[in-house]
């Protein structure tokens, strides 16, 4: 009589073969594109009327911002390295691999505060009598990416401090996949939009 | 309940995570229903079980449409009896009703509210929250949703954006009054309009949050649909239930983050002082800002994106509980069910590229107009063709007129109308006579509004004995369909011949107009009805939470004799993981109804020799 089935409501197989978390990043990671194409288009459209009236306001962009790319490009470079690493089985690779794309990312919001520090200085605002369109258009569209860039880092935190003090099979590959889409994913973004911003 | 004092003594009481995974050792006796560890708040409050967060969407989404629901009911009383003064107003509404007649701008507010209500907390959050997730897992042969965590936080969200939004009700200065499509600046400046402070602002985080709510719904409805079928429910044999709420979940999560660029540009602009969608306004003969630049029309465009296909999301789940309905109650199956699909698909698709008909005569290029014309018109293609497969179905169908039938044939009806005069202000030049009128209320009202609601009802008279094991009373239901049907058309059918005759809609009082006056006998008419087809609402809602208790037991597993998945389940109320034993298999479509001689045949039977199967 003991025919001993289970009901796994968490596990259930997928039948596309597609592991259901990752697809729902995937598709996450669709709506947060489509937030930035409204923004992104707005600003578009923005600009060329404004352009057209001859009342756009052109600025210099903080060299902060062209170091701030770079580490972020840089801390998916090194995001790489620890998947590698997790593939190989090689913890210490691992460990710091993780905690040096954590310290970039931490240091890549920290750039961003500083351009926007720089922005300020020169008389670009984000509101107020002397801001203008397109002051406001790039601390809004800078600021809506970091906050996702926040959201990464909140994961990448948690991953290195596991890494330090679990061992490395007690990591799913399938987290590590999914930490590494969204991290390349907001490093992607960044430059589409940092292209925008300086075109 | 703990399980281990009854029951069969074989369960497993290691289960690792009590709500979500647990053993099932004899596929003989009864399943263990009573889950051991459920508490009140872990089963009805933070319940991970689709079904249960299906009921709480249900369930709010009543409470919210008797407030939205008698919202209108007070403006129409104003619309209707301008001149008069309602005791029971003040009482009601207090200072916003001095000396029993609503004030102003507290009328618009009335408006806003209403409209806001019913577009996102009803028929967005209440019809497809609840259809979605109830019927996704259980017609497509899973345990639950992909993720049934988020799908408990996609719940929470909505409760939470509930919460706000209804909290604007209580801030001095009034909930918001700028329109349900909120455009700047009228919902920017506070010196507008007094519903533009802190209500507006109520308003702004209340969406922002039913975003992050129907976002996290739809990426799991998605996932679940495309990832969790059962062994052969190819996408090809799905109901169409499942067909609409999957394009109903791609189109929002496509357009709900564009609506929410939208909300944060005016957030920024109505609180940091940045000109996203402002410039140079007076009032009052006095320039009120200092930041210049903006433009209006920005935000118009950034809402349309989302305002259009959102109009689809509210009718698409319908028009998927519509299909499923008539071919069970026709004894038929769907007429074209593969362009059935295709038709929605195509729908889907179009409503991303046609928004500026909501914008004709916001001064945009006549030849860009003329694009978005003829982009509107296409639609009329694909949904003459679901209407045409209706009736189709319909013709010479066996038909059972059951309540849930009465209101899909009614849907169809209310779909057909309203769809016609779409192609009026589809084309543009009409649409500069009619936009901004009483024809423009009716049309949306009576093709979404109306439509979409009685696509609600059907849901719920035909899936009822599976949501609460009982069924509900239908003497009650066919009183309720009727005052409902014919009082619609009642309602908005004399409302295009007052739109034609010119009579803009949000105004206060029509008759301070020599042009319109003439209309207040119309319009006296329409409120009575309206407020006649409101109370008649308790007839449902009386219903739905008595059946609830003391309606007729359910007996048979399959109390319509239809082929999903759904009535297969072990018990008649499913367990959460809804099948006790193994998940069906499917070996044909849904709608194999008057078969070879058959009545219906489950999609579980398998194929007899050389018999065909889709
Ligand atoms: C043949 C199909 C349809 C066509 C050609 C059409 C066309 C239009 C046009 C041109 C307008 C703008 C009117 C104006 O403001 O001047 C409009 C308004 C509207 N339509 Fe339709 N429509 C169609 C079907 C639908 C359907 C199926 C729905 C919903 C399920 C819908 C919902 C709405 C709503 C809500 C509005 C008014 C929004 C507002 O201004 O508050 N329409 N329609
Ligand atoms: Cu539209």
């Amino acid at each position: 009589m003991q025919k001993g089935y289970t009901i796994d409501i968490q596990n259930q197989e997928s039948t596309s073969g597609v592991d259901a978390k990752k697809f729902a990043l995937w598709a996450g990671l669709a709506s947060i594109v489509m937030f930035f194409i409204g923004i992104t288009s707005a600003f578009i459209v923005k600009k060329v009327a404004a352009q057209a009236a001859g009342s756009w306001k052109e600025f210099a962009i903080p060299t902060w911002f062209y170091f701030s790319t770079g580490v972020i490009v840089l801390s998916s470079l090194t995001y790489w390295m620890a998947a590698r690493a997790f593939k190989a089985n090689n913890q210490s690779q691992f460990k710091m691999m993780l905690l040096i794309t954590s310290l970039l990312g931490t240091l890549f919001l920290v750039m961003q505060y500083l351009g926007w520090g720089r922005l300020v200085e020169i008389g670009i605002y984000l509101g107020g009598a002397q801001s203008t369109a397109s002051g406001s258009f790039f601390y809004v569209i800078s600021g809506a990416h970091a906050a996702h860039i926040l959201g990464g880092l909140a994961f990448l935190y948690i991953a290195t401090i596991k890494a330090f003090i679990k061992p490395l099979s007690s990591f799913k590959s399938t987290t590590i996949d999914m930490i590494g889409t969204y991290w390349h994913f907001v490093d992607i973004l960044w430059i589409y939009l940092f292209i925008l911003l300086i075109y | 309940m703990s399980a281990s004092t009854h029951h069969h003594g074989h369960v497993d009481q290691e289960s690792i995570y009590h709500d979500a995974v647990w053993h099932e050792h004899n596929s003989h006796e009864p399943a263990n229903q009573h889950d051991h560890h459920d508490t009140f708040f872990s089963k009805y409050i933070f319940s991970m079980d689709h079904k249960m967060i299906a009921k709480q969407f249900l369930v709010s989404g009543i409470v919210w449409a008797v407030i939205g629901g008698l919202l209108s009911a007070l403006f129409r009383i104003q619309l209707g009896y301008p001149d008069e003064h309602f005791a029971f107003l003040q009482t009601l509404l207090g200072h916003w009703a001095p000396d029993g007649k609503i004030d102003p701008q507290f009328y618009l507010a009335l408006v806003t509210m209403h409209g806001t209500i019913m577009v996102f907390f009803v028929l967005t959050g209440g019809l497809s929250g609840t259809f979605s997730n109830f019927l996704i897992p259980l017609q497509i042969g899973a345990r639950d949703m992909a993720s049934p965590l988020l799908n408990m936080l996609s719940y929470w969200f909505f409760f939470l954006s509930s919460m706000v939004m209804l909290s604007s009700f209580f801030v001095a200065s009034g909930p918001a009054s700028a329109g349900w499509t909120v455009y700047p600046p009228l919902s920017a400046l506070p010196e507008a309009v007094k519903g533009s402070g802190a209500g507006q602002s109520l308003w702004l985080i209340s969406i922002a949050f039913f975003i992050v709510s129907s976002l996290l719904g739809g990426i799991n409805y998605i996932t679940t649909i495309l990832n969790l079928r059962t062994k052969g429910m190819s996408m090809a044999r799905m109901p169409l239930t499942i067909w609409a709420f999957f394009i109903t979940a791609i189109l929002g999560l496509l357009s709900f983050p564009v609506l929410l660029s939208a909300a944060l540009l005016l957030i920024f602009d109505r609180s940091i002082g940045t000109s996203f969608y402002l410039n140079e306004i007076y009032i009052g003969g006095r320039a009120i800002l200092d930041q210049t630049g903006g433009s209006s029309i920005l935000y118009q465009h950034l809402f349309w994106f989302l305002g259009h296909p959102e109009v689809y999301i509210v009718i698409l789940p319908a028009m998927g509980i519509v299909s499923e309905v008539l071919s069970i109650n026709a004894r038929k199956p769907i007429f074209g069910y593969k362009a059935m699909i295709g038709s929605m698909l195509a729908i889907g698709g179009l409503s991303f590229i046609v928004w500026a008909h909501h914008m004709f005569v916001s001064g945009m290029n006549p030849f860009v107009g003329s694009i978005f014309v003829v982009l509107t018109l296409i639609i009329a293609v694909p949904s003459a063709v679901k209407v045409f497969n209706w009736l189709a179905t319909l013709w010479r169908g066996n038909i059972r007129f059951t309540p849930a039938m009465l209101f899909s044939i009614g849907f169809v009806s209310l779909f057909i109308s309203g769809g016609l005069t779409g192609l009026f202000l589809g084309n543009s030049t009409i649409d500069i006579e009619l936009t901004k009128t009483y024809f423009v209320v009716a049309h949306f009202h009576i093709v979404m509004g109306v439509a979409a609601f009685f696509g609600l009802f059907a849901g719920v008279y035909h899936w009822f004995p599976k949501m609460f094991g009982r069924h509900m009373n239908s003497t009650l239901a066919y009183v309720h369909f009727f005052v409902t049907f014919i009082g619609s058309y009642l309602i908005f059918w004399p409302m295009h011949y007052q739109g034609m005759a010119g009579l803009p809609r949000w105004y206060y009082n029509h008759n301070s107009y020599e042009s319109f006056s003439h209309l207040g006998d119309l319009s006296k008419f329409i409120s009575t009805v309206a407020v006649i087809v409101f109370i008649c609402q308790v007839f449902f809602i009386i219903n739905f939470f008595w059946s609830m208790y003391k309606g007729r037991k359910v007996t048979e597993a399959n109390p319509w004799e239809a082929n999903t998945l759904e009535w297969t389940t072990d018990e008649i109320l499913p367990i959460h993981g809804n099948w006790a034993g193994d998940i069906p298999t499917v070996h044909r479509w849904p709608y194999d109804y008057s078969k070879d001689d058959r009545e219906f045949i489950p999609q579980t039977e398998p194929a007899r020799e050389g018999e065909h199967v889709v």
